[in-house]
């Protein structure tokens, strides 16, 4: 090709070439920070609440933290168990009840200088009924087998996975548990679809593809997932949950909006999760945990 | 503010100045009439001592109005022949016989003489007629003429002015008309600048659009987009803003095909290649009944026939696209064909650049984005009374994005990667035109229409031994079937009435995913359609055109059925139109206007790539309706035209995502969306000038468009995504002969709001912590305004055998950085960013078209 060629062609590209260019959207924007609640509990354990502050876009994001006294109010079946102002360690709140199956819990938090904020959720009653199949490697990879008999009533499922083994520091070896990257083709998990483009450490899914009855799929783990040189992995552990509706729909809307953000169904959020008046999540999952032997 | 307007056009309506110089000089001094014609001519006779001879029921319930003053005798009696129907003879001295006059409908046809393809919005100008006629998109005009001889002449910027004599018992004209090719042009313009036309929408004629679009393309729409009241979309949306409402509020038709997609390259040009159209009707006040189910406008786009004598080959080649087009006879004078193809091949000058670039990478990038279009017409002459074509359409746009990772080391594994998004058109109709007498015009169309968009994520990873691929895909699309049947009917000299039907049928996907995978565990190939949504339009609508001196009133109704599912809408939509000329300079239109609207585009919000989703009503989403008044008023001098109108519209049922709204859940996208009501108002103001060398076009438009929806912004009106105060379209032009050209425009838009984020926080992901961004309010920015100054030149030459036009030019000449996509990132110190992206910097245009 011609220089002369290539000189057109280029021209003819510059108009085809993007330009790109930072802009000041501070000025424009009016924002008032919020309180941030961070409660994902266990059924039957100590409600533990974790607590930061929203900030502006053009604030660091430790400007988030906060500390010092917080006005707590929790209910249980509307009747008020707990009130008392309550000091906080890290932004972490640990009240003094255990959290019962089927029971609705609601908190009121009030920390001045913020608005206050009002969560409400219930502990799924039922833990869900699975079972596990052997585990089998396949090439690079090993395969496990779930089979899940669905709950009655509409049910949340929350999967999740996790290394249990010993991990090298220096002379000495830990116990650790690792979250386990895993991936899946089936559809029951196409709820979070990003697990089928990605794998992932956790998904969800909902009843839509169970019917009420006994339902089996399968996951992959990747061998570099499960073995690296400092960790030799000793058991799997498969933690299936069910989950609340605001939990759910909390980690369903910040998978589609944060982690395939611009795609074409993304959609902005005013509010992910269930705390009225602030921002974040309090919810219950009731989990069931099987551990299988890598030995 | 309208109804001041109101009040001040009914006001104008008796006002009726006329001229006319008929008959004996005799002055009427302080003659006025109004009531029956026998008191008048009692009057009259009184005033001028002049008998009248006539039969008592000639003037039986016979009516006339006139404002008093001195006219002179002939002049009466012309106003009285005129509205009356009462012809006049003198016998003697101060003695006239009145007799009855009989009228009749003219049918005409106007064609090109070198093609016999009709020839639309040309103007007919006849001696009995104050008003001008325009011919149709059919090259067909009617007019109601009494059986006396006369001139007629026609009128049209690319063709040699044309005068005939209508006789007194020809009730049929059929014209041809000879282009101008070397000679000078015979203005137009001039002619029109001594009426004004009675028409209650802009007409766009393809060929006088000589402002070129962006790479020098020759963009039909482009002359649209300057328009007061007419802007396009930013952020890489596709379509037209018309007085604040959304693309989808306009209802775009192909020689009567709905399309739905009616934009190239993320809105850069159309799809309207300009030498296939034409004509194209733009309403944007009162919309034509038969298609009146959009909010915001119906843009009528016309093909041409195809030459009905001879082959023609038009050929183009830009910096952009590429494009061919042929037409000519398949029966001469009867059968005819226009076909044509257009690829835009910037993806074809990239890879080149794109090689060199990864010409040392493992990593290999490759995009390309690309277009194209394929148009096809059959038009059948049956005989002078009967006419058939069959279009067909197909078109689109593909954006992939590639990328491979080929290590140098083949025991490494080879991964590739695809993101593509693709919209795709296809059309096909058919009309029959039939005119069964001069007063009975009958139409029957059938077509259908195909509109998809795809989104593709594609993932290759492979080896020797380990194979690992996915393909996942998104789609949403619609599918409608239209037959319509209309008539028009000329029941008297005044009144012209339109009535038909038809039935729709839609077939809505909206979200369609497939997913396939295959490993070296498994291989899965699933597709799952959710919520395929089937409905079904009924429609009749009847209206009326009345005209009065000076002008006309139109009134009609149009009743819609649309069931889906168990569901039936039923809505009625009435109209009112009225135009008044005052004198031969000064004109006033009001309209008002009920519409609804069963399809809806919901809109995408988010910062990153937007695209929008068609989605149909169903028993939960109600369909859109709209309410709009409008008042115009005109003004011409001498080559001037002043035009000022304030037009103020109110909506119900309008979407938007409500917060929250969980788009990936199956079933889920109809409970994702909130309904609400908004409001625009606004005024308009253009200003031409036109003479033989200097051409000047000024278009203001200030519209603001607002929203209240329930659970959005706490239920306080905000701005909506189309909300662009201030508008401002400028064109100069100027020729120093027939064969240059020189343009310069300048167009301004206010910037309009989108959605970002306004904070971030922390949350606990699966025990990680994740930042997430916090969206307090929708429409919470407002983006840089949009503006860009654009220069081209332009020449015509006749060569020996074929016509050339060389387009050269710059667009954006001072590189004005628009915004097109605003996306969040990280700055060079790590803080978080907004970054707008802009794909049209300066540019150069450059397009060479023949025409054999």
């Amino acid at each position: 090709m011609s220089i002369r060629l290539h000189h057109i062609i280029f021209l003819l590209c510059i108009g085809l070439l993007s330009c790109e260019k930072d802009i000041d959207i501070t000025d424009q924007l009016s924002f008032t920070p919020k309180l941030v609640l961070n409660g994902q509990n266990e059924s039957d354990s100590l409600i533990r609440l974790h607590l930061n502050q929203s900030i502006s876009t053009s604030e660091d994001i430790e400007d988030g933290n906060i500390s010092g006294t917080v006005r707590v109010l929790l209910k249980q079946n509307n009747q008020i168990v707990f009130v008392d102002d309550v000091i906080m360690s890290n932004g972490v709140i640990d009240l003094p009840y255990k959290s019962r199956n089927g029971y609705v819990y609601e908190v009121q938090l009030n920390k001045s200088g913020l608005p206050s904020i009002v969560a409400k959720d219930s502990v799924p009653f039922l833990k869900p009924n699975f079972s596990v199949g052997a585990l089998r490697e396949v090439l690079d990879y090993y395969q496990l087998q779930l089979s899940i008999k669905d709950l009655p009533g509409e049910n949340y499922y929350f999967l999740k996975l996790s290394a249990v083994g010993k991990e090298k520091v220096g002379a000495d070896s830990i116990n650790v548990v690792k979250p386990l990257t895993f991936e899946s083709s089936d559809k029951i998990l196409l709820s979070s679809l990003r697990n089928w483009i990605q794998p992932g450490t956790f998904a969800l899914f909902d009843d839509e593809f169970l019917f009420d009855s006994m339902s089996t799929f399968r996951i992959q783990v990747s061998s570099d997932s499960l073995f690296t040189s400092s960790f030799m992995p000793e058991a799997i552990d498969i933690q299936i949950s069910t989950i609340s509706t605001p939990m759910y729909t909390f980690y369903i809307n910040l998978l589609e909006n944060n982690r395939i953000y611009g795609g074409p169904l993304s959609n902005i959020k005013a509010d992910y999760g269930n705390v009225d008046q602030g921002l974040g999540i309090f919810g219950f999952k009731n989990t069931k945990s099987i551990r299988i032997s890598m030995k | 503010m309208n109804a001041k307007f109101f009040l001040f056009f009914l006001l104008s309506i008796p006002i009726v100045t006329c001229y006319a110089q008929v008959g004996s000089d005799t002055i009427v001094n302080s003659y006025g009439c109004k009531g029956q014609l026998t008191e008048c001519l009692e009057l009259l006779a009184e005033k001028t001592n002049t008998t009248f001879n006539y039969k008592n029921s000639l003037t039986d319930k016979k009516r006339l109005l006139l404002t008093k003053g001195n006219y002179s005798l002939g002049y009466v009696l012309s106003e009285i022949e005129r509205q009356c129907e009462v012809g006049f003879e003198e016998l003697e001295h101060k003695k006239i016989l009145l007799y009855g006059k009989k009228g009749k409908f003219v049918y005409g046809i106007i064609r090109n003489a070198f093609s016999s393809e009709p020839i639309p919005n040309a103007v007919i100008k006849t001696q009995t007629n104050d008003r001008l006629i325009y011919s149709d998109k059919d090259g067909q005009f009617r007019f109601y003429a009494y059986q006396v001889s006369q001139d007629i002449t026609i009128y049209h910027s690319e063709f040699q002015e044309f005068t005939v004599e209508l006789r007194p018992e020809q009730t049929r004209l059929n014209l041809q008309l000879f282009p101008i090719t070397e000679l000078d042009s015979v203005d137009v313009k001039q002619e029109e600048n001594k009426y004004l036309s009675l028409k209650p929408f802009e007409k766009v004629v393809p060929s006088d659009n000589v402002l070129p679009a962006p790479g020098g393309e020759i963009d039909a729409l482009n002359s649209v987009k300057l328009l007061a009241g007419i802007g396009s979309t930013t952020l890489s949306d596709q379509g037209l803003v018309v007085r604040g409402g959304s693309p989808d509020q306009n209802f775009t038709l192909l020689d009567g095909i709905p399309v739905y997609n009616n934009f190239h390259v993320l809105g850069l040009f159309s799809i309207f290649n300009s030498p296939n159209i034409g004509s194209i009707n733009v309403h944007k006040d009162a919309f034509p009944i038969k298609y009146n189910n959009r909010l915001s406008s119906v843009l009528e786009v016309n093909l041409k026939q195809g030459n009905k004598k001879k082959r023609e080959i038009d050929a183009d080649i830009g910096a952009l696209s590429s494009g061919v087009s042929l037409n000519g006879p398949i029966v001469k004078e009867k059968l005819s064909f226009s076909m044509s193809a257009r690829r835009t091949y910037a993806d074809l000058l990239a890879r080149p650049i794109q090689s060199i670039q990864n010409q040392e990478n493992e990593r290999i990038n490759r995009s390309a984005l690309w277009a194209y279009d394929l148009y096809g017409k059959l038009h059948w002459q049956v005989n002078d009374d009967h006419q058939l074509s069959i279009t067909a359409y197909n078109g689109g746009d593909q954006i992939n994005l590639r990328n491979r990772f080929d290590p140098e080391n083949e025991s490494q594994l080879i991964e590739r990667t695809k993101g593509a998004v693709g919209w795709r058109n296809a059309l096909a109709g058919l009309n029959w035109n039939s005119r069964l007498s001069n007063t009975f015009f009958w139409n029957v169309t059938a077509s259908t229409s195909h509109y998809t968009m795809t989104f593709e994520d594609e993932y290759d990873l492979s080896g020797d031994d380990i194979l690992e691929y996915s393909n996942a895909t998104f789609s949403n699309g619609l599918q409608e079937n239209r037959v319509g049947t209309d008539v028009e009917w000329a029941w008297n000299r005044r009144n012209l009435l339109a009535a038909g039907g038809g039935i729709v049928n839609y077939s809505f996907s909206p979200l369609t995913r497939s997913y396939s995978s295959i490993t070296t565990t498994q291989s899965i190939d699933t597709s799952l359609i959710y919520d395929l949504v089937t409905s079904n339009e009924a429609f009749a609508f009847i209206e009326n055109k009345s005209y009065f001196d000076g002008g006309y009133i139109l009134f009609g109704l149009r009743a819609a059925f649309f069931k889906v599912r168990k569901q039936t809408y039923r809505r009625f939509q009435p109209k009112l139109l009225l135009i008044q000329n005052i004198g031969n300079d000064n004109q006033l239109k009001f309209s008002l206007t009920s519409s609804h609207q069963f399809v809806h585009l919901v809109p995408n919000n988010t910062l990153g790539f937007p695209i929008d989703v068609w989605l149909p009503v169903t028993e939960n989403i109600q369909p859109m309706s709209s309410t709009q008044l409008s008042t115009r008023f005109i003004r011409r001098k001498q080559n001037w035209l002043f035009e000022v109108g304030v037009f103020s519209k109110f909506y119900n049922s309008l979407l938007e995502y409500e917060a929250g709204a969980q788009t990936l859940l199956p079933t889920s996208w109809e409970n994702s969306l909130r309904a609400g009501s908004g409001r625009v108002g606004g005024v308009e103001q253009t200003i031409k000038y036109s003479s033989g060398k200097y051409n000047f076009f000024s278009a203001y438009t200030y519209a603001r468009s607002r929203r209240t929806v329930s659970g959005i912004n706490q239920d306080i009106e905000y701005f909506s995504k189309y909300d662009r105060p201030h508008s401002y379209s400028l064109i100069f032009e100027y020729s120093p002969s027939s064969n240059w050209r020189y343009l310069m425009s300048w167009n301004f838009s206010s910037g309009n709001p989108i959605t970002v984020p306004s904070g971030r926080y922390v949350a606990d992901i699966n025990g990680e912590e994740v930042i997430i961004e916090e969206f307090t309010e929708l429409n919470n920015f407002r983006l840089p305004a949009t503006h860009h100054l654009d220069i081209s030149l332009i020449k015509t030459k006749q060569h020996k055998s074929f016509r050339s036009k060389f387009i050269v030019g710059v667009y954006n000449v001072y590189n004005r950085f628009n915004p097109y996509m605003l996306f969040s990132g990280i700055d060079e110190e790590g803080n978080q960013t907004y970054r707008v992206r802009s794909y049209l910097p300066i540019l150069p245009m450059i397009k060479y078209q023949i025409k054999l």
